[in-house]
């Protein structure tokens, strides 16, 4: 029996017209009481349109090059269900907590709150449930006697082996460093991103069975012959070679790279900077050494040769970073290192001004002639970029512009490689280096069953991408359809099509840090807190509220718009399961339903 | 501990909403009718041990015909004029049988109201009859074909004001009348502020004595409007001052209970088809009264009650 004819037996009045009937005016009573319901009446006949429900995807989903459910754990958090947010969010990310701390969060540019008053804190949301949550250890799938070896773990490396194992595959990661999470472990301080953090979401990897192995350098402690025994190889080395600054004196004692000394600082070393510390760039790499430097009793400059608006770190770094007094030089660009007995006297550096854009859109810098300057100075920090140093790959593997060549599955010009994060090109960035490493590891999977990958892609593709879902991915290989509560249609939720009748302007949440008196307190490197993480998380309260400012965007919550503003009582909410059964016998089409979803959780459809 | 977030609690606009369900479907109910929501609200909260008067409107006929009742409670169809008259015999028959407990609601439209029941009604609040009076309002009398009413607003078409003759003069303050007798409550009430609405309901439940409940009911083929529309209309009806929400206590006792978000009525009146021919001259002019009567209401607001 169809659920709609189930509804009309269960109504005692189905055939109260036919019972009923008067052949004249004798038959009637004296006093005329109607007794009998109206639901009869299968007023469901007037309509042409009908109305259904049907999530879309919400913005910050795509947003997310990894492709976040975030409205989804967001719904979780302000449910309380703490637990289940964090398992939700490990669907898509072996690392939420290091994320919650350090992913530039794109998401948040794309939130359709930001069109409304400001974007939801997605970011420190983040965070929230990584503290908050209880991490499991996620399913493995039975063994599939499988080996796929992996190069480097750095958050592309530990994606693509966190994907592979849950699939089933046996998977060893190889890491030239004594421990692992790349530029988490070596190049984000600790004071953004503690290292028990970082320890703890890679120990859940361990627990799936990943084999990690460190201090091993794959191409000089062991060969690429020796990784043949593996049925494919992941290539995720990062980019570690920073760029020199071309200029004389490069090689004085005194000179170091930001990179260097982030892992000098990193692994506990002792770093002698000096009184005076000079930081030339002014990407995140400049800022971390800044930072950093501060909090070994330095006197930091950074020097860059662009204006603040030009600066590629992340705004909210900059700005911590002046709070914790670093001074900022700017349109200035070093000429010369000035040297006495090979060690760094002073910085000679000339006046720069901008110029038309360049390729990059950022206005390009002419040096001024004759305004020569020099600023003295202990230590000079380069951090003008990063490059790749392929030396080390296979032969045959096809390296351009500094990237390795790879395919739209990460596959590179060997078919047992496959590459990703920062040593292909796509933007620098953890999320990135995520989305590579599951892009990857589908690739991988695909090529490893025979399956195709473009068809993979056309079932696991978020709205217009390119982010992909893994939890799809996971039910497709196995030939699963998942049963969504509210059938998905795979588009992208706008702005323009929520009612914002029903939406209150409201404050973000301000994320807390340390203060910065407690903080120039920590920093001198005798105080054993210098390393002190800043930023705090919200509390359960301030997370409550941040999620409460989600609009939910295209996604049913069961408000109940729907089930009230219905003239005809023909929506009822269900008991049993999520949502509402709207009741075709009655409901006349009128779509005042549809109009009403704050959300756009309905459409009309024609029968 | 885990703090209870808001929104669980917010999830559910209104929590209790479905358990209190007596209003059935298969009513006769034009798609996106403003009447039947105000009835199903009303209902909700007023429960089985009801007796609605209906004089002749809309709601004659979309309640069904005989031996039907979409209600579940019973209900007295009565004459055009005589709603308040009648729902008062029914209370004095209610009370002698000592069923002083049972509701004894009229439910009228404007027309029955404002115009031709209007004296019935007056006379039923003069001698606080203990009823509760609620005219659903559609701003004319849409059941026989949108003719004007007294509460038709200034400038709309019907089909007795057609262009060239739109309805001149303002919509008659039926609360201030209402309120000139001194009853114990009267209020102003919008389906589309579902939680405000349904206060106002047990309000007056709460109470003794002739309370009035003046309803604002889209009605989309008499306005004009695409049947999805209708309580988008009735929330720009307030929204823009067109019908602000407030209750009166005792005929003195002003209480404003939704602030008007101060939409330019030029909004509402865009959307509904009876105002299509308003020129800006137009729109102007209804925005100034509209302003001047909201002021009105919020200087009636602070005044003190009289105080024997
Ligand atoms: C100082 C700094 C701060 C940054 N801050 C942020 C930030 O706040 N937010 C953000 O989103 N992005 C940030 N980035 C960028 C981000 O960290 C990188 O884009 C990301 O780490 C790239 O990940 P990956 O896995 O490709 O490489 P990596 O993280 O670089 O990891 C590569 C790993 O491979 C290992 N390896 C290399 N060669 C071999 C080999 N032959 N054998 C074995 N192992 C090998 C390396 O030791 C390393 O551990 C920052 C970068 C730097 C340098
Ligand atoms: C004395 C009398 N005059 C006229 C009618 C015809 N009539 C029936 S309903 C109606 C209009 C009612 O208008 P209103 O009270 O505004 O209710 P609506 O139809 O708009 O719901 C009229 C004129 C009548 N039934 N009795
Ligand atoms: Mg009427």
């Amino acid at each position: 029996m169809s659920e709609k004819e189930k509804l009309k037996n269960m109504d005692p009045n189905r055939n109260a017209h036919e019972k009923l009937s008067f052949s004249g005016i004798s038959d009637l009573p004296d006093i005329v009481i109607s007794t009998g319901h109206m639901t009869w009446n299968e007023t469901g006949t007037w309509r042409y349109m009908k109305p259904r429900y049907r999530n879309l995807v919400s913005p910050c989903v795509v947003g997310c090059p990894n492709g976040q459910d975030v409205e989804a754990w967001i719904r979780l958090i302000s449910e309380g269900r703490y637990d289940e947010a964090l398992e939700k969010n490990m669907e898509e990310s072996p690392i939420p907590g290091v994320c919650g701390r350090a992913c530039f969060h794109p998401c948040e540019k794309s939130c359709n709150r930001a069109q409304f008053d400001r974007s939801v804190s997605i970011n420190n949301l983040e965070r929230f449930l990584s503290d908050h949550g209880t991490r499991k250890v996620p399913k493995v799938a039975a063994a599939t006697a499988k080996s796929v070896a992996v190069v480097g773990s750095g958050p592309a490396g530990l994606a693509c082996a966190y994907h592979l194992r849950r699939m089933g595959h046996a998977v060893t990661i190889y890491e030239a460093a004594k421990e692992p999470g790349g530029v988490l472990r070596y190049g984000i301080p600790d004071y953004r991103l503690p290292r028990d953090m970082l320890a703890e979401e890679i120990d859940v990897l361990k627990k799936m069975g990943v084999e990690i192995q460190c201090g091993v350098r794959v191409g000089t402690d062991v060969t690429w012959k020796d990784m043949e025994r593996f049925d494919r190889v992941f290539l995720g080395t990062g980019v570690h070679v920073s760029r020199a600054l071309g200029i004389s004196g490069e090689d004085a004692q005194g000179v170091m790279s930001g990179l260097n000394l982030l892992k000098k600082v990193a692994s506990g070393e002792d770093v002698e900077l000096g009184e005076r510390v000079l930081v030339i760039g002014g990407g995140n790499t400049a800022i971390d050494a800044a930072r950093t430097a501060m909090r070994l009793d330095a006197k930091v400059t950074i020097l860059y040769r662009r204006s603040r608006e030009e600066m590629p770190a992340h705004d909210d770094e900059v700005t911590a970073a002046e709070a914790e007094g670093v001074v900022f030089q700017m349109l200035a660009a070093p000429s010369k290192v000035v040297t006495e007995n090979n060690r760094v006297r002073a910085l000679e550096c000339v006046k720069v001004k901008l110029g038309q854009p360049d390729e990059s859109g950022r206005r390009r810098p002419i040096v001024i002639e004759g305004s020569n300057f020099t600023v003295p100075c202990d230590t000079v920090v380069t951090a003008v970029g990063e490059l790749a140093d392929f030396s080390f790959l296979p032969d045959g593997l096809k390296v351009e512009n500094g990237a390795i060549v790879v395919d739209d599955s990460l596959k590179t010009s060997n078919e047992r490689y496959f590459a990703g994060g920062d040593v292909v090109e796509q933007p620098h960035t953890i999320v990135n280096a995520l989305a590579a490493g599951k892009r990857a590891a589908i690739g991988i999977d695909c090529s490893l069953r025979g399956g195709s990958f473009e068809e993979a892609l056309a079932n696991i593709t978020l709205a217009t991408g390119p982010a992909l879902s893994m939890r799809q991915y996971l039910a497709y290989r196995e030939h699963k359809k998942i049963e969504e509560k509210v059938p998905v249609v795979n588009e992208i939720c706008e702005y323009e099509t929520l009612n914002m009748d029903y939406f209150e302007q409201s404050e973000r949440v301000r994320k807390a840090v340390v203060g910065l008196t407690e903080r120039m307190q920590t920093m001198p490197a005798s105080a054993p807190n210098r390393f002190k993480e800043v930023e705090l998380g919200l509390t359960e309260e301030q997370a409550a509220k941040a999620a409460d400012r989600c609009f939910h965007c295209g996604r049913c919550i069961e408000c109940d718009n729907c089930y009230i503003f219905c003239p005809d009582a023909s929506v009822m909410p269900k008991t049993d399961e999520f949502g509402y059964a709207i009741d075709d016998y009655h409901c006349k089409g009128c779509g005042v339903c549809v109009h009403e979803c704050p959300r756009n959780a309905m459409e009309m459809v024609r029968e | 501990m885990k703090a209870v977030s808001e929104f669980s609690k917010s999830k559910r606009l209104i929590k209790d909403f479905k358990e209190r369900e007596i209003m059935g479907p298969g009513h006769l109910a034009c798609q996106g009718c403003g009447a039947t929501l105000n009835m199903r609200y009303l209902l909700k909260e007023a429960g089985p041990n009801t007796v609605m008067v209906i004089p002749a409107c809309c709601w004659t006929i979309i309640d069904g015909q005989f031996p039907f009742n979409t209600l579940g409670v019973p209900v007295m169809h009565t004459a055009f004029e005589t709603a308040a008259s009648a729902a008062s015999g029914v209370r004095a028959a209610l009370d002698r049988q000592g069923k002083e407990d049972t509701n004894v609601i009229a439910f009228a439209g404007d027309g029955g109201t404002f115009d031709i029941g209007l004296q019935a009604l007056s006379g039923a609040a003069e001698r606080n009859e203990n009823i509760i009076y609620c005219c659903y309002d559609n701003e004319a009398y849409m059941n026989t074909g949108i003719q004007r009413s007294s509460a038709t607003p200034e400038l709309a078409w019907t089909t007795t004001t057609p262009e060239g003759h739109p309805k001149q003069g303002k919509k008659k303050d039926i609360i201030q009348i209402l309120a000139a007798h001194g009853i114990p409550y009267a209020a102003t009430l919008n389906a589309a502020f579902p939680e405000d609405f349904l206060k106002k309901v047990r309000t007056a439940l709460s109470m003794k004595g002739t309370r009035f409940l003046h309803m604002i009911s889209a009605c989309p083929p008499g306005w004009k409007i695409d049947s999805s529309m209708s309580i988008k209309a009735m929330r720009m009806a307030t929204e823009s001052k067109a019908f602000p929400l407030y209750e009166v206590y005792d005929g003195v006792k002003y209480h404003i209970t939704h602030e008007s978000k101060g939409t330019p009525v030029k909004d509402y009146l865009k959307m509904q088809g009876r105002f299509r021919h308003l020129t800006a001259e137009n729109v102007d002019f209804i925005q100034r009264r509209l302003d001047y009567q909201w002021e009105q209401l919020l200087h009636r607001g602070q005044l003190e009650p009289f105080n024997g």
